[in-house]
This record gives C-alpha cells, structure tokens and sequence, in this order.
C-alpha cells in the first residue's frame, strides 16, 4: 500500500467524522484563553503609556523587551516601574497556567481518545461518538499517554546525544533539529497506532499494544515506508499550520484583530482536524492493511475484544 | 563598483601601475616618499611623515617565528631637540601568563583564551645607528618590557631624521588579542604588532604609557615599505599596495608592499586564502579592495566584498574620501577567530558567520556589523590618529556610530542587526543596551582605568556609540555628519584630543555641545524624562535622572492634532493644551528616540485613550501560540 493509497483511505473517513475533530479543538482552545488572560491584564499598565505596543505588535517585539529590560536596570532600589511589575506578575501567571493547562489538556485528550479511535472504525452507519465508549478506554488511554511521553522524551534525547558526538561541525545545529523534529513525527505516529491496536486490535494494555504497533510496523517493511512518509508528511503540515498561527495575529489595527483571531481559529480547527486525519490512518493500518506473518502468529484475531 | 576580477588579471594591472614605484624604491633604499609623485601609492594629501619603517620579514611556518631586519626612521615633529627614543615592544606583552598585560585581561582576551605553551615575544638584537653606526640601547621602562627607552648619544634636532638600523625575532603567540598563528594544521598568520615601533611623539613628548590589555594603539604617520617572505604555498596579504610581482626562489615567496600616509602595517600568510579582487568607486576615484576568504565562507564572499565596498563609499561621502588606493579584508579561518575584528590602517581582520542555521543567518548582519565596523576605522583613528588607549571613546565610539549609520542605510526598517520576522533589531538599540550596564562611565576615562573589558566595551562601543547618536538627535542628521566631517577634515592626519573635537563641534553647532560634554562626556550625569501625569487640562513631564538635555515633547490633542513643545529636559514642565477648550489626549517625551543615552524609556508617554488594537493582537498572537502548543504537546500519541 503506498502513502497516498494510505492517505486516500483514511481522509474519506477523518472527513466523514469531522465533528470529532471539534472534540480535539475545544479543549485547547478554552485552556489557552484561560492560560492567555493574565497576559492581557498584565499588559493594561503598558497600553497606557502610547505607542510601545504597538511597537511591538508591528514586528519590534525585541525592542520591547529590551526596553522593558533596561527599565528594570535602571529602576534605583531594583524595584521595576508598576507597568513592568504588572507585566512580570500577568506572564509569569501566563506561562505557570500554561503547565498547568498542558496537563489538563493531556488528560482530557486521553479522556476523548479512545471514543475518537472507536468512532473512526466502526462502519459509517453508526459513527457516533460514545461518552460511555471513550471512559471505558480512559485508564489504558491515559497510560498509554503517560508511557509514550516517556519514551518519546527518552528517544529525543537519545537522537540529540547522538547528533552531538558525530563529527558535524556547524552542521551539528540543523542535523539535531531535523533529526529532532523527524523522531517526533515518527514517534507520534507510532503511538497513534498503539492507540490504535488498543482499541481495535484487542489488548488493554498500553505496553502491549505500543509492542505490537512496532511488529507490525517492523513485519511488514513496504507497508512501514508509505506510513513513514505518510507520518512525515502530516507532520510537516501540522508545522506549517502553526507556522501560520503567529503572523495570522500580527495585523495591528483593533478593527482587523477579530478577523486575524478567526484565520487562526481556522487554522488551529485545521491543525485539529490534521490529528484526527492521523488517528484515521492508525484505525485505517490496524483494521485494513496485511500485517506480516510474525504479527498475525502473535496477535490472534478476536483476542481482548470481547472486554468492550 | 563590485566587479570581481580574476586575480590573475588584477596582478597584471597591478603591475602596470606600480612597476615604475617598484624599480625606483629598490629595497636597499631608505624610507621616505622616494617615489615620483604620479606613481605615489597615496591617493590624497598625505601626512608629514614622522616614524617611517623599512621592515623585511621572514616568516617560518614551524616555529612559528618571524626573522625582520629593516630601518626606522624618525624625524623630530617638535619645536626641541629630542634627547630620547621611546619603542614599543607589543609583543612582549604575552611572553608568559603572568605579564602585567596578562594579569590585567586574566589571560583571555574578548573570550580566547591565551595559551602559555605558545607565548609571544619580540626580542631586539640589533639597534643601531645608520649614520655612525653606534649600537644603541633598550632600557625596559615597564615590568613587562612592552615600551623601552632608547637614550640618544646626541641631541636630534626638531626636524632632524635619524635612522636606525634594526633586526630582530618576532615569536608569535597562538592567535591571541588580534595577533599570531591559528586555524587549520596552525598555519594561517595575522601578523600585528610585530616589530620594534616608535611610540607615538605628541605635542613635544614621548606617549610613555604601558601598553595594557584593554588599550588599543597609538602612532604617528609614516611610509612603510615592508617585504615578507613565507613558503611559496602561502598566499599573503598586506596594508598598503602591492609592489611589483611576488618573486619565488628556493620555494619561497617574496612579496613587497608599500603602504603611505599610516600608522603601521599588518600582514597575513595562510595556503588556503581565495582571493576577491574588486574595485570600488570612491567620487569618481577606484579603490582596489582585496578580500581574503578562507574557503567556508566563499559561499557568502558577495557579503563580505559588499559590506567593505558599500561602507567604503558611506563614509568617503560623509566623512571625506578613503585615502588610500587600496584596502584589504582578511577573514581569519575557524580557529583563528581571535585574529579578527581588528583594524589595521588599510587593512581589517574581520569575521566569518556566526554559524546559525542558514535560514536565521540570512537575517543576521554578523558579518556585516564586524566588517563596517573595522572599515569605519580607516577614518576614526587612521586618518583621525587620536589616542586609542587614552581616548578610546574617538575610537571605538566613533566607530560604531559609523556602524549605526551605515548599517541603517544599507538595511532599513529598524531591523539593521536583525531581521527576523517579529524579532528584529537595530544595531543601535544593542548598543544602547550595552551602554546602559557602563552609563555612568566618563567617556574621558583612560582605557587602563576600567577593570574589565565587558565594561571597557559597554563604555566606549556602547555609551560611546549612543553619545553621538544623542547628538545627531540634537543637532539632526545633515548638521551633525556636516560638523562630524569638518572635525575629520580639521584633525585629519593628526592627534586631536576629545577636547579638540568638542571645540571643533562647538565651533558649529553652539554652546550646547558644552553641557553635554561635560554632563555625558566628562561627568556621570544621566537622563531619564518621565511623564508624571496627564490630564485633558494639562500634562506634567519631569527630569528623573540627574543631568538635563533638550529634548521634544510631543502632544496629541483630543481632535486629533498633534504639537511637538521644545523642553530643556531640566527639572519639571507643565503643559497645556492652549485656549479655546482644547484637551489633551495624549503626550509623548522624545517621540522619535533620538536620546539614545536616556536610562529609562518605559515612562515617556502616556495617553488616556489607549489603543486597544496592539493590546488584543499581541494577546491574541499569545493566545494562538499557547493553543498550537497545546495541541501540539497535549495530545502526544
Ligand atoms: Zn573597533
């Protein structure tokens, strides 16, 4: 099967369930304007003192900084003027509440998984999304979630160690990001598909079903390539969505700021919908494309499914 | 103006243009302007000269030592017989970890560390008189045997010459502090401060100051006449003009260089330079620049040949014509970096790329910023010979207010030092920055008296810099450059003092020059203008720092006029918006950040109708990029 038979096959689907992908954007965008709200208060005192922010909305961001960088330094007694207080207290709270959203937002992306994963397998007639479905995977899910982080953040490091001792010179820098960003591409698809195997291939065990989503990846050689491609190519899409999100807010004028805040809103809908066209493909391998001869002798079909 | 030659052919022009100079001077003979006038290697006016040198140098690539003979020649410029002779001996400053110098910088210059395995050194073994030929000699006149007095066995007389017959070894440190070997197999050599050099006679004395590690140079005019010899793979470059072919024998080359109108000469000889001829137009004038590349950055060789060429052309339009026929860059190979971001008259040492991933190099004037940087200093010092280790405020601050402008002029839009989408920067505001951790430092304080180079270069780069950015905010752009051009044309070839240059300021530009001399120059004195209230009837602005410097307040009025009010920047001000029930909407200090030394910034302005545009795209801008990470990290798997 090659990438785009692949892609072919689990687009209709991921299109044919979008509304899922709403349950993958909600989340995020109700914890980012909780997480961005003190950013804004904080930001209060500066907007009285003129043109600094537009300064900096208009592309001199670090000139700002800069500033605000150098009012600390000169401030006698190291007591900053209250417009930079204000602004330390409002990001901090920003940046503190964004670790706490990211958490949340992990459990709540494993509290809808497994609903998701079974929604995008079962035949078209009857592709509602169960409540009752996704708490039921919730647990297996959530540590699934837990242990790939692990690995993941373990395989990054890994490939970064490796770049680092290879002689490379100047070209250390771009090797480690490509080496860096091509292991998270990879890494994610393969725990999508341990997701997958979860689900739809009959194990509640998360270690279990990310070893048998490498089987079937290692068994089936010809099949790995297409999904590989496939993982890298969604992959750079998602980066060139986000790319789109930071310009897509940079017009100034107050009137065009909510027609900016809705392009990104689009963009970051896309982005969601870019990872349920990711799950579909897992759902897609685990149910539809030949596994090889070593996977099928180890996974007997109908093993665990009846737990459901 | 940036046509690239092959260097075969520019070697042939070459000829052709000095062949005569070369027959006449011969290398027996003395130095001096021997040459007729129509083959003169200077292009411009030149100085009187006053310490000339004929230097031989034969450079051994293994031990890294050159062998030099030549002669120096001084002639009185004073109005009294001279009794002595002073002579700098730089290289003595690393013959170990533990010299004066070396416990001044704590063995590391600018971030390179010095290698005591591979010291420097200069020793003198023969000084001699060429007319008596007495043998003469130095007497150390510092712990550290970098500056030695020479008692003469008569009196020379003002406007006598004296020649002096001299050999010596130059050791060569591994590159350290701008000078010696490096880069790949060790093979690449900067050769500065490498030969016995009279010290600078100013105003009827010897400048007798130890040399130090945070000082730079200080010397009169001369003509050199210098002649290196390295193995016949090495390809060497030199201050001054090329003379004649290079000569191979023996498998050594010989090359000859004559350099008029400086203060010193500097050579470089590495196997693995390519060569970039170009020629640049200076009003109507050709100047030969010549780049020295080692090979990673031949892929950026159109950067570096633009940075010189268009720099050249800047400042020749606002400060008076470069001088000289020719200039050459020299950028040192990996490894050899300390060699670089170095001035030498005709000749800089500059810098590769940083090393960045393409894509954000392209948006970085790192080689930019070294490169106008070193050619600004073909005007301020190497025209304009001030003190650099006394005044290096004339020096390194000029220079780099030449960088501001001429980086803001080849790259516009506030992003002069960076370009990088919403993370751009002006070359002027990292100045400022630095400025801001040495803002009380005199501009006056001699270079030896700051303990640190970080504060050394946040004095003179930054507050330097920001001083005179401050001034053309005062006085505006064209007065300012018209004024900085008439101090250039009155002190070129000489040694003004920072009190010469603020009497030649005053002499155009007022009595204000004076208070900001002696608040920001001589004194201590900072600004901070602040606005302590604002309402529709009035607005109060304030002085928070202790000096005071005229500066524009602007008010923007509730119908949306605008009136720029003058303020002497002193004490308090309170304004108003006039009769007739007008209101005041708005009132900025200082709109257009022309006070580049201002301490504080943040509390200029205020208004009572804030714009809640930038307010809301900066958070929503926040918002977004907290929302893909969420996704992006909050839903692994
Ligand atoms: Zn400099």
């Amino acid at each position: 099967m090659n990438t785009f038979l692949l892609l072919g096959n689990s687009a209709p689907r991921a299109a044919r369930s979008w509304p899922l992908a709403l349950a993958l954007y909600v989340p995020s965008a109700i914890l980012a304007f909780i997480a961005g709200t003190p950013f804004f208060l904080g930001l209060e005192a500066l907007a009285a003192s003129g043109t600094l922010l537009a300064r900096a909305a208009t592309g001199d961001v670090v000139l700002v900084v800069l500033e605000v960088g150098l009012a600390v330094l000169a401030a006698p007694s190291g007591t900053p003027p209250a417009a930079v207080r204000a602004l330390g207290v409002g990001s901090g709270v920003s940046v503190a509440l964004l670790g706490a959203a990211v958490l949340v937002q992990g459990c709540l992306y494993n509290l809808v998984a497994g609903g998701v994963m079974h929604s995008l397998g079962v035949s078209s007639d009857a592709r509602g999304f169960s409540w009752t479905v996704a708490r039921g995977w919730f647990w297996p899910m959530l540590r699934l979630g837990f242990e790939g982080v692990l690995a993941l953040g373990t395989g990054a490091a890994v490939v970064v160690a490796v770049v680092a001792v290879l002689p490379l010179g100047a070209w250390a820098a771009p090797v480690s990001a490509v080496a860096l960003l091509g292991w998270l591409a990879l890494g994610n698809g393969w725990l999508e598909l341990a997701r997958a195997e979860l689900v739809h291939g009959g194990t509640r065990s998360a270690w279990r079903s990310i070893g048998r989503a490498g089987l079937r990846l290692v068994q089936s050689r010809a099949h790995m390539g297409s999904l590989v491609a496939a993982w890298l190519l969604l992959g750079l899409t998602a980066v060139l969505y986000w790319s789109l999100v930071g310009p897509l807010a940079a017009v100034v004028p107050a009137s065009a700021v909510l027609g900016s805040a809705l392009a990104q809103q689009a963009a970051l809908i896309g982005s969601a919908w870019l990872k349920l066209l990711r799950l579909a493909l897992a759902v897609e391998v685990v149910l539809h494309a030949p596994a090889g001869r070593r996977y099928r002798e180890r996974v007997r079909p109908g093993e665990g499914a009846a737990v459901l | 103006m940036r046509a690239v030659r092959p260097a075969a052919a520019f070697w042939r022009s070459a000829l052709a243009v000095s062949v005569a100079a070369s027959l006449a001077l011969g290398l027996h003979a003395a130095p001096g302007r021997t040459a007729p006038p129509e083959q003169s290697a200077q292009a411009v006016a030149a100085p009187a000269d006053v310490a000339s040198y004929r230097l031989s140098a034969v450079l051994d690539p293994t031990t890294k030592q050159v062998l030099g003979t030549g002669r120096m020649r001084f002639t009185n410029p004073g109005e009294r017989p001279v009794e002595e002779l002073w002579v700098r001996l730089y290289l003595n400053a690393f013959r170990s970890a533990s010299t004066p110098w070396m416990r001044e910088a704590i063995a590391q210059f600018r971030g390179a560390v010095f290698d005591p395995a591979a010291p420097g050194s200069i020793d003198v073994t023969v000084l001699r008189r060429a007319d008596t030929g007495r043998d003469l000699a130095l007497e150390p006149m510092d712990e550290g045997a970098t500056i030695a007095r020479v008692q003469l066995d008569r009196p020379l007389d003002p406007g006598a010459t004296l020649d002096l017959d001299v050999a010596w070894t130059a050791r060569l440190p591994r590159v350290f502090a701008r000078t010696g070997f490096g880069g790949p197999d060790d093979r690449f050599f900067m050769v500065g401060q490498w030969y016995p050099k009279f010290a600078a006679f100013d105003r009827g004395r010897w400048d007798t100051e130890p040399w130090h590690a945070n000082a730079e140079f200080f010397h009169d005019f001369g003509t050199y006449d210098l002649e290196v010899t390295a193995p016949a793979e090495f390809v060497i470059g030199a201050s001054g003009v090329r003379v004649g072919e290079d000569t191979v024998a023996d498998g050594q080359r010989t090359a000859r260089f004559r350099a008029e109108g400086v203060t010193d000469v500097a050579w470089t000889a590495w196997p693995g330079f390519s060569v970039v001829q170009s020629e640049v137009d200076v009003g109507g004038r050709s100047v030969q620049l010549e780049v020295l590349l080692p090979p990673a950055e031949m892929p950026r060789q159109e950067r570096h040949v633009a940075a010189a060429a268009r720099s050249v052309q800047l400042f020749s339009r606002w400060y008076g014509a470069y001088p000289w026929p020719k200039l050459t860059v020299v950028v040192p190979p990996p490894g050899a970096e300390g060699a670089g971001g170095m001035e030498y008259p005709t000749l800089v040492a500059t810098g590769g790329a940083l090393g960045l991933p393409s894509p954000v190099e392209a948006t970085l004037r790192d080689i930019e910023t070294v490169t106008v940087h070193e050619v600004a200093h073909q005007w301020f010092p190497m025209q304009v010979q001030s003190n650099e280790a006394r005044e290096a405020w004339l020096d390194e601050g000029f220079s780099d207010y030449l960088t501001i402008r001429a980086l803001r002029t080849l790259f516009p839009g506030n992003a002069s030092f960076l370009d990088l989408g919403p993370a751009r920067l002006d070359y002027a505001d990292i100045q400022r920055a630095a400025a801001m951790t040495a803002i009380r430092q005199p501009l006056t304080t001699p270079s030896w008296e700051i303990a640190t180079f970080n504060r050394y270069g946040a004095a003179m780069y930054g507050k330097g810099s920001s001083a005179l950015l401050t001034l053309e905010g005062r006085f505006g752009d064209e007065p300012f450059t018209a004024a900085m051009r008439a101090y250039a044309d009155g002190w070129r070839w000489q040694h003004p003092t920072i009190t010469d240059f603020q009497d030649s300021l005053r002499e155009r530009l007022g009595a204000d020059v004076d208070l900001f001399f002696e608040q920001f120059v001589r004194g201590t004195r900072t600004l901070d203008y602040a606005v302590t209230s604002l309402e529709p009837a009035r607005a109060t602005v304030m002085q928070r720092g202790d000096g005071a410097w005229p500066v524009a307040v602007a008010l923007e009025l509730a119908d949306g006029t605008r009136e720029i009010r003058a303020w002497d920047g002193a004490d308090a001000l309170t304004v108003e918006p006039g009769s007739g029930g007008r209101e005041l909407r708005a009132v900025a200090i200082d709109p257009e950040r022309r006070v580049a030394i201002e301490t504080e910034r943040l509390d200029n302005a205020r208004t009572l109708a804030p714009d809640a545009g930038p307010r809301l795209a900066l958070v929503v801008r926040w918002m977004g990029l907290l929302q893909a990470l969420l996704q992006a990290v909050g839903q692994v798997g």
